[in-house]
C-alpha cells in the first residue's frame, strides 16, 4: 500500500533570530535515506524520541510535503509525479488523517466537520447532501457523540473532539489513515478509550493505519513497529502477523 | 474546482464571521454610501435637466447680443423665421432700478421686456393663479418674481416706478422659464411688454441691454443652423445656446460640485478598503491552521482560495447593501443642503444603475483588499497540519501579490480619474493617497526598525513589553498605523482644504468694507451722484471708469485667426471672446500687487502714442499665452486701439474693490466713451434705501446695487457647500472609527493569547493592561503625529497648487484632531487589551485549545 525508498529530508534553518541583523542558513537533515513498506491492512506504529524524524516521515508518506530525496508510493500512485493538486486529490480519495491537537473546524459543527471530506471527494464517489448527512451521523453514533452532532468544537471535551477526529477520519472510507499522536493530548483512560475506538473501527474498515506515537501501549497493538532515532530507521519489531 | 465543497463552506464560514463582518463591512459601507449618493445625486439632476432643458431654455435656440442684430444678422436668421413652428419671441433684457412708493423702497432688478410669444416651453407660474395669460393684453402691467414682492414690501395691485414711469403690478411670477439660484435674490425680474420698457427711456446710448431672441424650431434645426453661422456669429458677437448645450452646461456645473464631493467620498472608500484589508489580514491570519487541516485532507489550494475568496464576495456584497442603506437618509438630506446649488428641482431616488455601482464597487473593492490574504492561503503547506511550527505564511514577493498590488493601484487610478472627471487631477489623488499609504507604512516600519534595535531597556518591564510587542512576529504596527494614519489625514485634510479655501472665498471682512455699489453712473453725473452720497453720510470708498472693449489681436495675429483654430484652448478661448470692461488710472490700487514688468510713469503717455502701456492681471496673461512686452490689439467702441504689456498684476479678487482685468494709462482712454461705478459704504439700512430712493427719483438710469444682500446670497451658498462637504467629511470620520473599531478588535485577537499566557505564568491584570495600553499609546502617538503632518503638507499642495490659493494652516485644529485620535486610539487599544485581562486563565485555555 505504501512504498517509501531512500526518504531524506532537509530544511534549511535560520542561524539569528533577525532577518535582518545578517542571519545564515544552514541545512539541517531530518530523515536519512529511509526505506520502508505498509501493506494493505497492516497497522504500523512510528516510534522513536523527540526529534527524531517521526512527523516528517508521516508528513512525506501522506504526501503532504515533498521529500528532499526519494520517493512514496501510495496507493499505486508515485507522490513524486503529481503535482500540489495531483496530491490533494490522492487525499482526498484515499487518505484520512486523525491529528494530535484534533484540528476541527471551531466554526463547524461536529456535524459538519465530519462531513467535510465527504464533500471533498472526487466527484464520481462523492454522496448527496442528505446521504454525506446520514454518514457523517452514523459515524457520530459510532463513536458515541450522537447527541451531540450539532455542538461546535468550543462546547465538546478534549476526548469528544477527538472522536469526532476519528469519525471525520474514516468519513470517505480511506485506504490509508494516518495518525499523528492520536492520543498526545489526552488522559491515560480517554487515552485508551480513543484507542479502543480507533482499532474498533480500523477492524470494521480493513484500513491500513500509520501511526505516530510515543505511547507503547498502543504501540503493542500494531503489526509492526519502526523505530526510529536521529533520522534512520533504527529497527523493525514485528509483533503480529496481520490477517491475509 | 469542488462547487459544493466551496459553497457549504463559505455558507458555514459566513455563519461563525457574521459579526465581524459586520465591523468590516461598515468601514466599506460609509464610502459607499457616499459614492452611490453622489451617483443618484447626479443621476436625477441629469435626468431632470434632460427633461426641463427646453422649459428652462425656454426655446429650441436662443440667441443674446449687446448691440442690436445687425442687417447681416437679420438675414441669417430670416430662415429660421420662416421654419420656426411659433411666432419667435423677442426680449430687451437691462439692470435698473425700481422703486415701490407705497413702501418706499428700492431694489436693483432684471427687466424683461418681451415682445411676441412666451414662454415658448414651459410655463409661467404666478400668485394669483393663472394670470400669466392677461400678459401684454394692456399696456402699463407688471409680472414681478415674488421674491421682489417680499425684497420692497409690497403686494399685487401696487406700484412700481421704474425709469419716472408707473406700473401696477399685475402678478407674481411664482417660476419661469430661464432662472434659477440665486440670480433672482441678486436681481429679480419685471416682466413687462417692449412698448412699455420704450416708454421708460431707460434705454440710452451706452447703457448695458442685452438683445435676445428664443425660437421653437424643427428637431435639429438650431444645432445645423448654429454651426453653419459660427463665423457669424463670432464675427457679430452673438452668443447662442440650443437646447443640447444647455443640457451640457448645466450637467457640466453641477458634475463640478460633485466631483469634488466624490473624491471625498472616494477617499472614504479607501479608506474603508484599508480597513477591510487590515480585517481580513487578521481574518485569515487566523484560519492557517483549519485551511492547514483541510489542506490535509484534501482540499485543494484552489478550493481553499474559492471559499475566502467566496467570503470576501460575501463581504463586499453585504458591504454595498449596508453602504445603500446608508444613503437612504443622506439622500433625503442633500437636497436640503445644497438648496440653491441644484440647477433644477430633483426628486432622488436610488435607482438600478446606482444600486449596479455601489455593489459592483464595494464588491471589487473588497476582492482587491482581500486578494493579498487569500491568495497566501493558497500556499499554507498542509503539513502545518501536523507542526503548527512549520509553514509560516511567507508575506514576501509573489507573483500573485504583485498582480494583487498592480490591481490595487489601477483601480484606484480609474476610480480617481471616473471620480475627478480629469486625468491630471485623478492621478495626482490616486498618487497622493499611495504615497501617504507609503509615508505611512514607512514611518511604522521606521519605528519598528529604530525600537528593534535600540529597545527602551531602561523602562520598567510592562512598557518593554509594551513596547517589544510593536516588533514581535505578528504585530499589527503597519495596518494599524496605516489605518488610524489614514483615518485622521483624510478627515484632517478635507478640513484644512476647507477652512482655507472657505476663508479666501468669504469676501472682504473689514467693518468699513463698501456694501453699496453704483453703476451705469455716466460722465457728467459723476459730481451729482457724489454729493447725494455725500449728503446721505455714505462715505464714496472707490470709483473707477469704465469702457467696454473686445480683443481684436495678441501679437499681431487677428482674433480671427485663432478662432477658427478648433484646437485652441478653452481659457484662450474665454480670453479672446469675452467683453472686457476695460479702466484706467495711474497709480496701483490696494487690491493690487506689481508681479511683473514695471507701472509706468505718470504723465509720460501721451493720448497721440501709436501704442499704449498696459497692465494685465497676472491669470489673464496666462490664459491669453502673453507676457511683458507683448502686443494686444483692442477695439473699443468701433476704434482700433494697439497696447504693450507693460506690466502684470496680482489682483485680491476676494476684496470689495473695483479690481479689473486689464488696467490703461489715463490718457489713453480719457475721452472714450465710458461710464463710472462707484463704491460707497453705508451701514444703516434705513438710511441706504432713502438715499436709493433719491437715486432712482434724481438719476433713473443709475443702478444700485446693495451689495449686503449679495454677501448675504454669497454666505448662504458657502454655508451650504461647507456643510455639504462637512457631512461627508463626518461620514469619512465615520468610516475611521469603523476602523479603529475593527483594529482594535483585531489587536485584542492577537494579544489575547499572550495575555494568556502571561496570566496563566503569573502576570496580574493590571499589568497586562498596562502592557497592552502602552502599546497602544505608542501606535496611536505615532499614527496620529504622521497622520496630522501628512495632512498638513497635503492640503498645503492641494491649496497652493490645486486651488492657487495662500496657505494657512488651521493648527489648533489639526492638534485638536492629532489629540483627539490620539486618545480614541489608545483608548480602544487599551481596552482590547483589558478585555483580554479579564477573561480567566480556565476559560481562555479551553477556548484555546479548540
Amino acid at each position: 500500500m505504501i512504498v517509501a525508498r531512500n526518504l531524506t529530508q532537509r530544511y534549511s534553518r535560520h542561524a539569528g533570530n533577525d532577518e535582518s541583523e545578517g542571519a545564515s542558513s544552514e541545512a539541517l537533515t531530518v530523515l536519512d535515506s529511509v526505506d520502508l513498506e505498509v501493506h494493505e491492512g497492516e497497522v504500523v506504529v512510528i516510534l522513536g524520541p523527540s526529534g527524531s524524524g517521526k512527523t516528517t516521515l508521516l508528513g512525506l508518506l501522506a504526501g503532504l510535503d515533498r521529500p528532499t530525496e526519494g520517493d512514496v508510493e501510495l496507493a499505486g500512485a508515485s507522490l513524486s509525479s503529481l503535482d500540489e493538486d495531483g496530491r490533494a486529490a490522492l487525499r482526498a480519495d484515499r487518505i484520512g488523517f486523525i491529528f494530535q491537537s484534533f484540528h476541527l473546524m471551531p466554526t463547524l459543527t461536529a456535524l459538519e466537520n465530519v462531513m467535510v471530506p465527504l464533500e471533498l471527494l472526487p466527484p464520481e464517489r462523492r454522496p448527496k447532501t442528505a446521504d454525506a448527512t446520514a454518514t457523517a451521523r452514523s459515524l457520530l453514533e459510532q463513536v458515541g457523540l450522537s447527541s451531540r452532532v450539532n455542538h461546535y468544537p468550543a462546547q465538546l471535551s478534549g476526548g469528544e473532539q477527538q472522536r469526532v477526529g476519528i469519525a471525520r477520519a474514516f468519513a470517505n472510507q480511506p485506504a490509508v489513515l494516518f495518525a499523528d499522536e492520536p492520543t498526545g493530548n489526552l488522559d491515560r483512560a480517554t487515552g485508551d478509550e480513543i484507542t479502543n475506538l480507533l482499532f474498533d473501527l480500523n477492524a470494521q474498515h480493513g484500513t491500513t493505519l500509520v501511526i505516530v506515537t510515543h505511547d507503547l501501549e498502543l504501540s503493542r497493538r500494531a503489526h509492526r513497529i519502526i523505530h526510529l532515532a536521529a533520522g534512520q530507521v533504527d529497527r523493525i519489531e514485528v509483533l503480529a502477523e496481520r490477517a491475509s | 474546482m469542488n462547487a459544493r465543497f466551496v459553497g457549504s463552506m463559505i455558507r458555514r464560514e459566513l455563519r461563525a464571521a457574521a459579526r465581524r463582518f459586520g465591523f468590516y463591512g461598515s468601514c466599506m459601507a460609509i464610502g459607499i454610501a457616499v459614492v452611490v449618493c453622489l451617483h443618484s445625486l447626479r443621476e436625477a439632476v441629469d435626468m431632470a435637466v434632460d427633461l426641463r432643458s427646453k422649459e428652462l431654455l425656454g426655446a429650441d435656440l436662443r440667441l443674446e447680443s449687446r448691440d442690436p442684430f445687425g442687417p447681416e444678422m437679420l438675414a441669417a436668421i430670416s430662415p429660421l423665421e420662416e421654419q420656426a413652428l411659433a411666432e419667435a419671441t423677442r426680449v430687451t433684457r437691462l439692470g435698473s432700478m425700481a422703486l415701490a412708493e407705497v413702501s418706499e423702497r428700492s431694489r436693483l432688478v432684471d427687466l424683461v421686456a418681451i415682445e411676441g410669444n412666451y414662454p415658448i416651453y414651459g410655463e409661467v407660474w404666478t400668485e394669483p393663479a393663472h394670470r400669466w395669460s392677461e400678459f401684454g393684453s394692456e399696456g402699463g402691467r407688471i409680472f414681478v418674481d415674488s421674491t421682489l414682492l417680499l425684497q420692497l414690501d409690497i403686494a399685487v395691485g401696487d406700484t412700481l416706478l421704474l425709469g419716472g414711469e408707473r406700473f401696477e403690478i399685475a402678478a407674481a411670477v411664482k417660476k419661469a422659464p430661464g432662472s434659477f439660484g440665486l440670480q433672482a435674490e441678486v436681481a429679480p425680474r419685471v416682466f413687462m411688454l417692449k412698448s412699455d420698457l420704450d416708454r421708460t427711456g431707460l434705454v440710452v446710448e451706452g447703457s448695458l441691454v442685452s438683445h435676445l431672441r428664443y425660437w421653437k424650431l424643427p428637431e435639429g434645426l438650431a444645432e445645423t443652423w448654429t454651426e453653419a453661422n459660427e463665423t457669424l456669429l463670432e464675427d457679430s458677437r452673438v452668443r447662442f445656446q440650443t437646447v443640447v448645450g444647455y443640457q451640457e452646461d448645466m450637467s457640466e456645473a453641477f458634475t463640478n460640485l460633485t466631483r469634488y464631493l466624490g473624491l471625498v467620498g472616494l477617499a472614504a472608500l479607501v479608506l474603508g478598503s484599508i480597513g477591510v484589508a487590515a480585517g481580513v489580514r487578521v481574518f485569515v491570519r487566523e484560519k492557517l491552521d483549519g485551511v492547514a487541516m483541510l489542506r490535509s485532507i484534501g482540499a485543494s489550494p484552489r478550493d481553499v482560495v474559492a471559499v475566502y475568496a467566496g467570503l470576501a464576495a460575501c463581504l463586499g456584497l453585504a458591504a454595498g447593501a449596508l453602504g445603500i442603506l446608508l444613503c437612504l437618509p443622506l439622500i433625503a438630506l442633500l437636497p436640503g443642503l445644497l438648496g440653491d446649488l441644484l440647477p433644477v428641482e430633483v426628486s432622488i431616488r436610488i435607482g438600478p444603475a446606482a444600486i449596479a455601482t455601489g455593489l459592483g464597487l464595494s464588491l471589487w473593492a473588497t476582492l482587491l483588499c482581500a486578494m493579498g490574504p487569500v491568495l497566501d492561503l493558497a500556499r499554507v503547506a498542509p503539513l502545518r497540519a501536523l507542526r503548527r511550527d512549520f509553514g509560516e505564511v511567507d508575506a514576501g514577493a509573489t507573483r500573485g501579490r504583485w498582480g494583487a498590488s498592480f490591481a490595487v493601484a489601477a483601480s484606484l487610478l480609474l476610480a480617481s480619474v471616473w471620480q475627478a472627471g480629469n486625468l491630471r487631477v485623478g492621478a495626482g489623488f490616486a498618487l497622493g493617497l499611495v504615497a501617504t499609504v507609503g509615508m505611512l507604512a514607512l514611518a511604522a516600519r521606521g519605528l519598528v526598525a529604530l525600537l528593534r534595535r535600540h529597545p527602551p531597556r531602561f523602562l520598567a518591564y510592562w512598557a518593554r513589553q509594551g513596547v517589544a510587542n510593536l516588533f514581535r512576529p505578528r504585530n499589527h504596527t503597519l495596518p494599524t498605523t496605516i489605518a488610524i494614519g489614514f483615518a485622521l489625514f483624510v478627515v484632517a485634510t478635507v478640513h484644512s482644504v476647507q477652512r482655507n479655501v472657505l476663508d479666501q472665498m468669504a469676501v472682504d471682512t473689514r467693518p468699513d468694507r463698501p456694501n453699496f455699489v453704483l453703476f451705469d453712473v455716466q460722465r457728467d453725473q459723476v459730481d451729482g451722484v457724489q454729493a447725494l452720497l455725500a449728503r446721505h453720510g455714505a462715505g464714496l470708498t472707490d470709483q473707477a471708469p469704465l469702457i467696454a472693449a473686445r480683443l481684436s489681436g495678441i501679437k499681431g495675429v487677428s482674433r480671427s485667426v485663432f478662432l477658427a483654430d478648433e484646437d485652441l484652448s478653452k481659457e484662450l478661448r474665454w480670453g479672446l471672446q469675452r467683453e472686457y470692461r476695460l479702466t484706467y488710472h495711474d497709480e496701483l490700487r490696494d487690491s493690487e500687487e506689481l508681479v511683473d514688468g514695471e507701472w509706468w510713469t505718470p504723465g509720460t503717455v501721451s493720448a497721440n502714442d501709436a501704442s499704449y502701456p498696459v497692465s494685465l492681471e497676472r491669470d489673464l496673461a496666462n490664459s491669453l499665452g502673453v507676457g511683458v512686452g507683448d502686443a494686444l490689439s483692442w477695439r473699443i467702441q468701433g476704434v482700433e486701439v494697439e497696447t504693450t504689456v507693460t506690466s502684470l498684476r496680482q489682483v485680491d479678487w476676494g476684496r470689495m474693490a473695483t479690481n479689473f482685468f486689464v488696467v490703461f494709462p489715463p490718457e489713453a482712454l480719457a475721452s472714450a466713451p465710458q461710464s463710472t461705478v462707484l463704491l460707497a459704504h453705508l451701514a444703516e439700512e434705513e438710511a441706504r434705501a432713502t438715499m436709493q430712493r433719491e437715486l432712482v427719483g434724481a438719476f433713473p438710469n443709475v443702478s444700485a446695487l446693495d451689495a449686503t444682500l449679495i454677501l448675504r446670497s454669497l454666505d448662504t451658498m458657502l454655508e451650504q457647500i461647507g456643510i455639504a462637504i462637512q457631512l461627508l467629511s463626518l461620514f469619512t470620520l465615520g468610516t475611521g472609527i469603523a476602523i479603529l473599531i475593527a483594529a482594535s478588535m483585531a489587536a485584542r485577537a492577537e494579544r489575547a493569547r499572550e495575555s494568556l499566557l502571561l496570566r496563566v505564568l503569573g502576570a496580574s491584570r493590571p499589568l497586562l493592561r498596562r502592557i497592552v495600553a502602552m502599546e497602544a499609546v505608542v501606535l496611536a502617538g505615532l499614527a496620529a503625529t504622521v497622520g496630522a503632518g501628512l495632512s498638513a503638507v497635503a492640503a498645503w499642495l492641494v491649496v497652493v497648487f490645486v486651488f492657487e490659493l495662500p496657505f494657512d494652516p488651521p493648527m489648533l485644529d489639526l492638534l485638536g484632531l492629532a489629540f483627539a485620535t490620539f486618545v480614541v486610539t489608545a483608548l480602544f487599544g487599551g481596552l482590547g487589551g483589558a478585555t483580554g485581562a479579564n477573561e480567566s486563565p480556565q476559560a481562555a485555555l479551553r477556548r484555546e485549545a479548540s
